[in-house]
């Protein structure tokens, strides 16, 4: 009888214990490679954040219940608008340590032609913005036009198509990469084409001001600051010095979620590590178990004329199979559950996820794939060196 | 034995689809009294999700072998077609956070794929067996 004759037989021939092992396998390679990718998904979402704000101080007004609702809109996608007086932008530009600012205005469509959502528009300055453009370049280098828009990578509206925002047809010119933030759920237009939706909604009879000339206002201004000026103290100037508005220093908004990052990340790192190591101490009992038990069946191998290499090979190959199986199945149900759902992911954990990719991802798998597959060996060495050793005489005299 | 336990498997997925598209993964809901595009897909699902529910049921009451694996491959089929169904022949909603997109789409593109292969090994199962007793 060959080994893998036996081998077969011997996983086959017990289901239950073979279905067991390959669970361990499973649930080890799962929380393995789940956890890789989704500990380098916030990470990926978060240094993406941290790219596209591009500016040292976002300056809101303060009816905008400071940071927070800015946060909301950039890392979840909650559609907001607020406005304050267009003429804080010059008092910003006299702030001593202030290099570049560009003003941004933001606008909540009324319910988006195909579906009853709403989306968040993002008004910047051609001429002076820092912090859009660079990025905005990946999906449309020229200057946008009136009425012309790029959209988030979320949104379904394809390249040359329009939108209807407030009755105005808006020309998709663009569409910009995955962020795995709230940015990509967003319109960018030019600050013209948001002062005319303006009026388009006042016009339709919804309200987005309460007096001002849509020319009049500005959302947010955008503040980068010169070298060798303290951004912490540029930013108490501006809160001190300007009423009505609050300068929130980019980082320190950031800091919040990457704070709650990095307690998610060390969690998901602490589990990966407690689930393999209680696996690999749940395999070295349960193959130390199975050889005592297997002793006759390897006893009467051994009487049949399989040699002790044989067998130590044979239990060694056995785990080695069951846990390239198992591994292979975890890692298929992790990219079946992890990268399909990761917006409802996203969304439930309400922190930005920027999935791997595929040869990134390949890398994780591969690497679970490797630390699963060896682990059942190196589990099941001990047990296979005492194999190795059974007297087979006195085990089949003893008769149990 | 192994082809019932396959057909029973079979049956399973095929209730999930059809339970959980109207359920647990449904498509966005009615607002202001107006259904969105995901609607109608979500309706299709379910449709396709009854038809392989059934032919699942008959597969495993049929006895005939060769029946079988007919039935098989008309669900592999129409499971294969249920993947296209929510985007790409039906249109869903605008934005990927919503429900239609960020759950109903992900989860009726992994059912049916795993009842895809299900079928599939029930398909090739079939064929062995019938290359066997001939």
């Amino acid at each position: 009888m060959s080994i893998k004759r036996v081998l077969y037989k011997s996983i086959v021939g017990k289901p239950l214990r073979s279905f067991a092992l390959l669970f361990i396998c499973i649930v080890m390679s799962a929380a393995v490679y789940g956890g890789a990718v989704i500990s380098v998904s916030l990470q990926n979402g978060i240094d993406s954040l941290e790219q596209r704000l591009g500016a040292d101080i976002i300056v809101l007004p303060e009816s905008a219940s400071e940071k927070v609702k800015l946060e909301n809109i950039l890392l979840q996608g909650t559609p907001g608008y607020f406005y304050m007086d267009k003429d804080i932008a010059n008092k910003l530009a006299a702030i001593n340590g202030v290099d570049k600012l560009s003003a941004q205005y933001f606008l909540v469509s009324a319910n988006a032609e195909c579906c009853t959502v709403q989306v968040q528009i993002i008004g910047f300055d051609e001429d002076t913005d820092f912090s859009v453009k660079p990025w905005l370049r990946e999906a449309y280098s020229g200057k946008l036009g009136k009425n012309e828009i790029v959209v988030g990578s979320d949104l379904s509206t394809r390249v040359g198509h329009s939108l209807t925002l407030y009755g105005v047809e808006c020309k998709a010119v663009g569409k910009l990469e995955t962020t795995g933030t709230g940015l990509d759920t967003a319109i960018y237009a030019g600050s013209d084409t948001v002062r005319g939706l303006i009026k388009a909604a006042e016009s339709k009879g919804i309200s987005v001001l309460s007096k001002q000339d849509p020319a009049d206002v500005i959302s947010s201004v955008y503040i980068k600051v010169k070298d060798g000026y303290d951004i912490d103290e540029v930013t108490a100037s501006i809160n001190l010095g300007i009423d009505g508005v609050q300068a929130v220093r980019t980082k320190s908004m950031i800091t919040g979620t990457a704070d709650k990052l990095s307690v998610i990340s060390g969690s998901v790192r602490l589990l990966i590590t407690a689930v393999w190591l209680l696996s690999a101490v749940i395999m070295l009992i349960v193959f130390t178990v199975l050889i005592n038990e297997r002793k006759r069946e390897f006893a009467v191998l051994r009487a049949v004329g399989f040699s002790r290499r044989r067998l130590a090979a044979q239990v060694l190959l056995g785990s080695l199979v069951i846990c390239f199986v198992g591994a292979v199945l975890g890692i298929g149900i992790c990219t079946a559950v992890v990268f399909p759902f990761s917006r409802l992911i996203e969304r439930k954990a309400g922190l930005p996820l920027l999935t791997p990719d595929a040869l990134t991802a390949a890398g994780y798998a591969f690497a679970a794939l490797a630390a699963v597959t060896v682990t059942g060996p190196l589990a099941s060495a001990y047990s296979a060196y005492r194999l190795s050793r059974i007297d087979t005489g006195r085990i089949l005299r003893e008769g149990d | 034995m192994k082809r019932t336990i396959i057909g029973i498997a079979e049956g399973v997925v095929a209730l999930v689809l059809t339970i959980g598209a109207f359920t647990f993964f449904k498509a966005c809901g009615e607002h202001d009294g107006k259904f969105m595009a995901c609607h109608w897909a979500q309706n299709a699902v379910i449709l396709a999700g009854i038809v392989l529910t059934a032919l699942a049921l008959v597969r495993i009451v049929f006895p005939d072998e060769k029946i079988k694996t007919g039935l098989s491959i008309g669900v592999f089929a129409l499971s294969v077609s249920v993947i296209f169904i929510p985007g790409t022949v039906i249109n869903l909603c605008m934005m990927e956070s919503m429900a239609c997109r960020s759950t109903f789409k992900p989860a009726v593109i992994v059912v049916s794929a795993v009842l895809a292969a299900i079928t599939l090994a029930d398909v090739i199962a079939g064929f062995v067996k019938a290359k066997k007793t001939q």
